[in-house]
C-alpha cells in the first residue's frame, strides 16, 4: 500500500509530530514525535496526566494550532501545509469541535448556536432547519432549541456542543476534555451519547481526557506520557 | 451570515448593561454637546453677522468700482435714478439706501478732531437699517434737509458735545474748494460698532452733498436682503442688470472682509470643541470595546475554531458600536433639537454686553441647522469606528488554540 | 507718510529765501555751515510775503490767493483772499499749536494733532508741513554729495538724520548754486531711498534788494498728476511785525 492510499483510507496520519512552546525565551517540548494513525469511525480516547501533551496533540492534528515539525494528513490532505482561508474552511467542513467549556456563543439561542457553522458554509434556510432540528432530537435538546446557552445545565451545554459539531456531518469530531466540567454521572450520560452517535452515523470521535470513566467507554485508548505515546491499546 | 454578524453585533449591545450605558453615554453626551455648542455657536455668529451687515452696512453694497481700494470723494454713483429702478425691480432686496462719505475736522467749542462725514437720506436710511433704533439720546435726522447731525457715541465723548450744541465741519468739496459749514446736533447714536462710532458724523444727504459740491451724486448703495444667504444670489442679478462698467456689486463677504475673516477664523474655533468631543467619545469607546473584547476572547477563539473569518469578526466588532452609535446619535438629536429650540427661542441676555470686534453683542442665540446635527454625528460615527478598529482586529486575530488554553 | 515730518516746507522755503538774501556772506563753507547759516537767519527774521498757490490734481485745479506773515521760528499766519467762496479763511499757528478760522461760521477751529498730516487747503502741503518747527541743523547731518548727472557749478547737499530723532525721511538731497547758494530743487526720500517728493525752486525775482526764486513747485511722487506751485507776487524780510498780528483775536477778526 502506497503512502498516499494508505493516507487516503485513514481519517487522520501523523508523521513525527513535534511541538515546541516558548515560555520566557526557552523552548518547551511538549510533543515530541507522535506517529498515529485514526481510521474512519473510531471511538478514540487520548489520556495522559496533565501536561503530557493531550490539548497539544488535538490542537496540532485539528490544524487550530501549527506543528513545529512533523505531518498530519487529514482524508489524505496534507494539513500541515494549509493556511488561512484554505485551513478555516477546511477545518469548518472536516471537523466538528467540542471543547472542554464555554463551548456556546451565550448571546445565540440553542437554535441559532447549532445553526451557525452551516451559516459559514452557506446552507439554506430550509435546510439548516431541518439539520438542527433532527441533531437537537437526537441529543434530546428539541425543546430548548430557544434557550439562551447560560439558562442551560452544564450538560445541556455540552449537548448542545455535541449538536454543533455534528450537524454539519464532518469527518471528524475533536473533543478536548469534554467532560471535565461535569459530574461524573452527567459525563457518564454524555460519553453514551457521542458512542451511540459514533455508532449510528460512523463519524470518527477523538477526545482527550484524564477521567477513567471516560476511558472505559472508549474503544481504543491512545496514552500520552511526557509528549509521546507511551500506550496503545483496542479493546475488542 | 450577514444577519448573523448583525444579530450577534446587536445582542452584544445588551450583554454589559452597565458597560454599554457608559459608552453610551459618553456618545450621546458627546454628541449632544457638539450639536448645541455648533447651534450655539452659528446662532450667536449669525446674529453677529446679521447685526453687523443688516443693521449697519447692509448685506450688498454698490460702489464706483475702485471705491473700496482706495476711496476717494471723485469716485462717485452719478446714475442713481437708473440704479433705483433696478433695484426696486430685483428680488429678494428688502430695502436699500444711499450714502455719501468723506472726511473732515469737526469741532463744537474749543474740541477737534477728524471724523468721517456720513451722507445718508433719513428715510431710506430708517427703512434699511433701522438707523433710527441707534439712536440713544435725541432724535433722528428731520427728513427734510435742515442743518442737522447725529454724532456717534464716542465722537460725542471726545468732542465733550451734547445736543443742540453747534458743531463746524471743514472738509474738501470735490472740486477742490474748502468746505465748512455748521450744523446742530440733533441725535447720539451708538451702531454697536464702537470704532465707526468714534468717529461718525451724520448728515442730511442733501446737506452733505452741498457741503461737498456733489450734486446728484452718492459713494454707496447699501442694499438688504430677505435672508443673509440670499445676498449672492442679489449680488449676482444686480450685477447682470445694472448695465455700467464703472461700478461694482459686492457682497458683505467682500467689502466686510477682514470681519468675514475674522468670523471664519473664529467658528474654526468649533473645531476645538469637537476635538473634545472626539476625545471623550474615544476614551469612553475605546475602554469598553477593549475590556469586551478581551473578556470575550474564548467566543472569538470558538467562532475562528468553527471556521469564522477574521473579517466577519472585526464587523461583528463594529456594528456592535454603531449599533450603539446610531441609538446614541438619535437620542442625541432629540435632546439636542429640544436644547437648541428651546435656546433659539428664548437665548440668554450676557449682564455684560461682549465686544466682538468693536461691535458690542448682548445677546446670545442658539439657532437651529443641519450642520449641529450632522457634524456631530459624522464626528461620533467615524471615532466610534475609528477607536474600535484596533479592538476589532485584536479579535480578529485571537488564536483559537490559545485562547481556549485560558481557564 | 504716516509719520510726522520734522522738515516743514513754509519754513524752508521762507529760510532758505532768508538765507539766500545774504548770500554774500556765506563763505565758501562746507555742507553744515551753508545749512547754519540758513537755520540761524531764520530764527531772527520775519516776513510778509503775498503769494498765489496753484494747487493741481487730475479732478481740478484751483488757485489760492494768500498773504503770509512770519515771526520767528515759532510763529506764522495766513489769511486767505481769493477766491470767493475761501476769502477770509485764514490760518494760525504759534508753536506746535494751529487753529483755523472759517468765516461762513464765524469759528475758530483748532487742528488736532491727529490731523496734522492732513492736507493744508487741499494743496500738497500738511498742515504739519506749517507747524513744525524747523530743527534741521540739530537733527540732521550734512555732507556735500554726488548725483547722478550733476550740473556744473551746483552743490548738493546730503541731509542725513541723525539717530533716534522723529523723521520720516530717510534723507534730504538739496541742490544749490555753488557761487550764490541759491537752491534749485530739495529732493525728499524714504528709508529705502525712492524719492517721495521734491520741490523745485525756479523763476529769479528780485524783491527790494534781494534775489530769489519766487516760485517754487512741489510734486508728491506718491499722488500722481498732483502739484502744487507757490509764486511770491510781493516779498519783504526782516520788517517790523506786530505781535498781535499772531493772536486769536486777530484770527477771528477776519479781514
Amino acid at each position: 500500500m502506497s503512502n498516499k492510499m494508505k493516507n487516503e483510507a485513514n481519517i487522520i496520519v501523523t508523521k513525527n509530530i513535534k511541538k515546541n512552546y516558548r515560555d520566557n525565551g526557552i523552548e518547551v517540548p511538549a510533543v515530541r514525535g507522535i506517529d498515529l494513525t485514526i481510521k474512519p469511525g473510531e471511538f478514540a480516547a487520548i489520556v495522559g496526566p496533565s501536561g503530557s501533551g493531550k490539548t497539544t496533540f488535538l490542537n496540532v492534528i485539528s490544524g487550530l494550532d501549527s506543528a513545529t515539525e512533523g505531518k498530519v494528513w487529514l482524508k489524505g490532505k496534507l494539513l500541515t501545509d494549509m493556511k488561512g482561508k484554505e485551513l478555516s474552511d477546511f477545518r469548518r467542513d472536516h471537523i466538528g469541535f467540542i471543547f472542554q467549556s464555554y463551548n456556546l456563543i451565550p448571546v445565540l439561542t440553542v437554535e441559532e448556536n447549532v445553526e451557525y457553522i452551516m451559516l459559514l458554509q452557506g446552507v439554506d434556510k430550509a435546510e439548516r432547519h431541518r439539520r438542527v432540528l433532527e441533531i437537537l432530537k437526537e441529543v434530546g435538546l428539541e425543546e430548548y432549541a430557544d434557550r439562551l446557552p447560560p439558562k442551560l445545565s452544564g450538560g445541556q451545554q455540552q449537548r448542545v456542543a455535541i449538536a454543533r459539531a455534528m450537524v454539519s456531518r464532518p469527518s471528524l469530531i475533536l473533543a478536548d476534555e469534554p467532560t471535565a466540567n461535569l459530574d461524573s454521572k452527567t459525563g457518564a450520560g454524555l460519553l453514551d451519547m457521542m458512542k451511540e452517535l459514533n455508532k449510528k452515523t460512523g463519524m470518527t470521535f477523538i477526545f482527550s481526557t484524564h477521567d477513567e470513566m471516560v476511558m472505559k467507554r472508549a474503544r481504543r485508548v491512545i496514552t500520552l506520557k511526557d509528549g509521546r505515546i507511551a500506550g496503545d491499546e483496542t479493546k475488542k | 451570515m450577514k444577519m448573523m454578524v448583525l444579530k450577534i453585533a446587536f445582542r452584544n449591545v445588551f450583554r454589559q448593561k452597565r458597560r454599554t450605558i457608559l459608552t453610551a453615554l459618553s456618545m450621546f453626551g458627546g454628541f449632544v454637546l457638539a450639536a448645541f455648542f455648533i447651534g450655539w455657536a452659528d446662532g450667536t455668529y449669525n446674529n453677529i453677522i446679521d447685526t453687523f451687515t443688516r443693521y449697519n452696512l447692509g448685506h450688498v453694497q454698490v460702489h464706483e468700482k475702485s471705491y473700496s481700494d482706495r476711496p476717494a470723494i471723485y469716485k462717485t454713483i452719478n446714475n442713481l435714478p437708473e440704479i433705483e429702478k433696478v433695484l426696486d425691480n430685483t428680488k429678494k432686496i428688502t430695502s436699500w439706501t444711499p450714502r455719501l462719505f468723506s472726511a473732515g475736522l469737526v469741532s463744537v467749542k474749543d474740541k477737534s478732531v477728524g471724523t468721517r462725514i456720513i451722507g445718508i437720506d433719513p428715510e431710506k436710511e430708517v427703512r434699511t437699517t433701522k438707523f433710527d433704533e441707534k439712536i440713544v439720546k435725541g432724535r433722528m435726522l428731520a427728513k427734510t434737509p435742515a442743518h442737522e447731525v447725529v454724532l456717534g457715541k464716542g465722537l460725542a465723548r471726545i468732542l465733550k458735545a451734547d445736543l443742540e450744541d453747534e458743531i463746524v465741519v471743514l472738509s474738501q468739496g470735490a472740486d477742490g474748494s474748502i468746505a465748512n459749514d455748521m450744523y446742530e446736533i440733533v441725535g447720539i447714536l451708538d451702531s454697536g460698532d464702537e470704532i465707526s462710532d468714534r468717529a461718525s458724523f451724520y448728515l442730511h444727504l442733501t446737506d452733505a452733498r452741498e457741503l461737498l459740491v456733489l450734486e446728484g451724486r452718492i459713494h454707496e448703495i447699501a442694499v438688504t436682503v430677505n435672508r443673509l444667504s440670499d445676498a449672492d444670489g442679489v449680488v449676482k442679478a444686480l450685477r447682470e442688470k445694472i448695465d455700467d462698467p464703472r461700478l461694482t456689486v459686492e457682497p458683505w463677504q467682500v467689502f466686510a472682509r477682514s470681519f468675514y475673516v475674522a468670523m471664519k477664523a473664529d467658528k474654526e474655533g468649533m473645531w476645538i470643541m469637537l476635538v473634545i468631543i472626539v476625545l471623550v467619545v474615544a476614551v469612553g469607546v475605546l475602554n469598553t470595546v477593549l475590556m469586551s473584547v478581551l473578556e470575550r476572547r474564548r467566543e472569538y477563539g470558538v467562532l475562528k475554531a468553527v471556521g469564522t473569518r477574521p473579517s466577519q469578526i472585526i464587523k461583528m466588532v463594529l456594528a456592535e458600536v454603531n449599533i450603539l452609535a446610531v441609538v446614541c446619535i438619535l437620542a442625541g438629536a432629540a435632546v439636542g433639537l429640544l436644547l437648541n429650540y428651546l435656546f433659539s427661542v428664548h437665548g440668554i441676555s450676557l449682564p455684560e454686553p461682549i465686544s466682538y470686534g468693536g461691535m458690542k453683542f448682548q445677546h446670545m442665540q442658539a439657532e437651529i441647522n443641519a450642520r449641529s446635527f450632522y457634524i456631530p454625528a459624522i464626528t461620533v460615527l467615524f471615532v466610534a469606528t475609528f477607536v474600535s478598529l484596533f479592538p476589532a482586529f485584536k479579535a480578529a486575530r485571537t488564536d483559537p488554540a490559545r485562547s481556549m488554553r485560558i481557564h | 507718510m504716516s509719520k510726522f515730518s520734522r522738515v516743514s516746507i513754509f519754513p524752508v522755503f521762507l529760510s532758505l529765501l532768508l538765507t539766500l538774501s545774504l548770500q554774500g556772506d556765506a563763505e565758501q563753507g562746507d555742507a553744515k555751515e551753508i545749512v547754519k547759516k540758513m537755520d540761524e537767519l531764520y530764527r531772527s527774521s520775519s516776513s510778509f510775503a503775498s503769494m498765489e498757490m496753484e494747487i493741481i490734481t487730475p479732478h481740478w485745479q484751483r488757485t489760492l490767493k494768500l498773504d503770509a506773515w512770519s515771526l520767528g521760528m515759532d510763529k506764522t499766519f495766513i489769511r486767505i483772499l481769493a477766491p470767493k467762496k475761501e476769502r477770509g479763511i485764514a490760518t494760525l499757528r504759534i508753536d506746535n499749536e494751529m487753529w483755523n478760522f472759517l468765516p461762513k461760521t464765524n469759528k475758530v477751529m483748532k487742528v488736532p494733532p491727529s490731523m496734522m498730516m492732513g492736507s493744508w487747503m487741499g494743496s500738497d502741503f500738511t498742515n504739519d508741513d506749517l507747524v513744525k518747527e524747523y530743527t534741521f541743523l540739530d537733527d540732521y547731518i550734512f555732507g556735500f554729495t554726488e548725483v547722478d548727472n550733476p550740473r556744473e557749478n551746483v552743490l548738493y547737499v546730503k541731509c542725513t538724520p541723525k539717530e533716534g530723532r522723529p523723521i520720516i525721511w530717510g534723507h534730504i538731497i538739496i541742490a544749490v548754486k555753488d557761487d550764490s547758494y541759491l537752491p534749485i530743487w530739495q529732493k525728499y526720500y524714504d528709508e529705502k531711498g525712492k524719492l517721495m517728493r521734491e520741490i523745485i525752486y525756479k523763476d529769479l525775482k528780485k524783491f527790494g534788494t534781494r534775489e530769489i526764486p519766487a516760485v517754487m513747485e512741489l510734486i508728491p511722487h506718491n499722488k500722481k498728476g498732483n502739484r502744487t506751485i507757490v509764486r511770491y507776487v510781493t516779498a519783504e524780510f526782516n520788517i517790523k511785525i506786530g505781535k498781535e498780528i499772531f493772536s486769536l483775536r486777530n484770527l477771528r477778526s477776519g479781514i
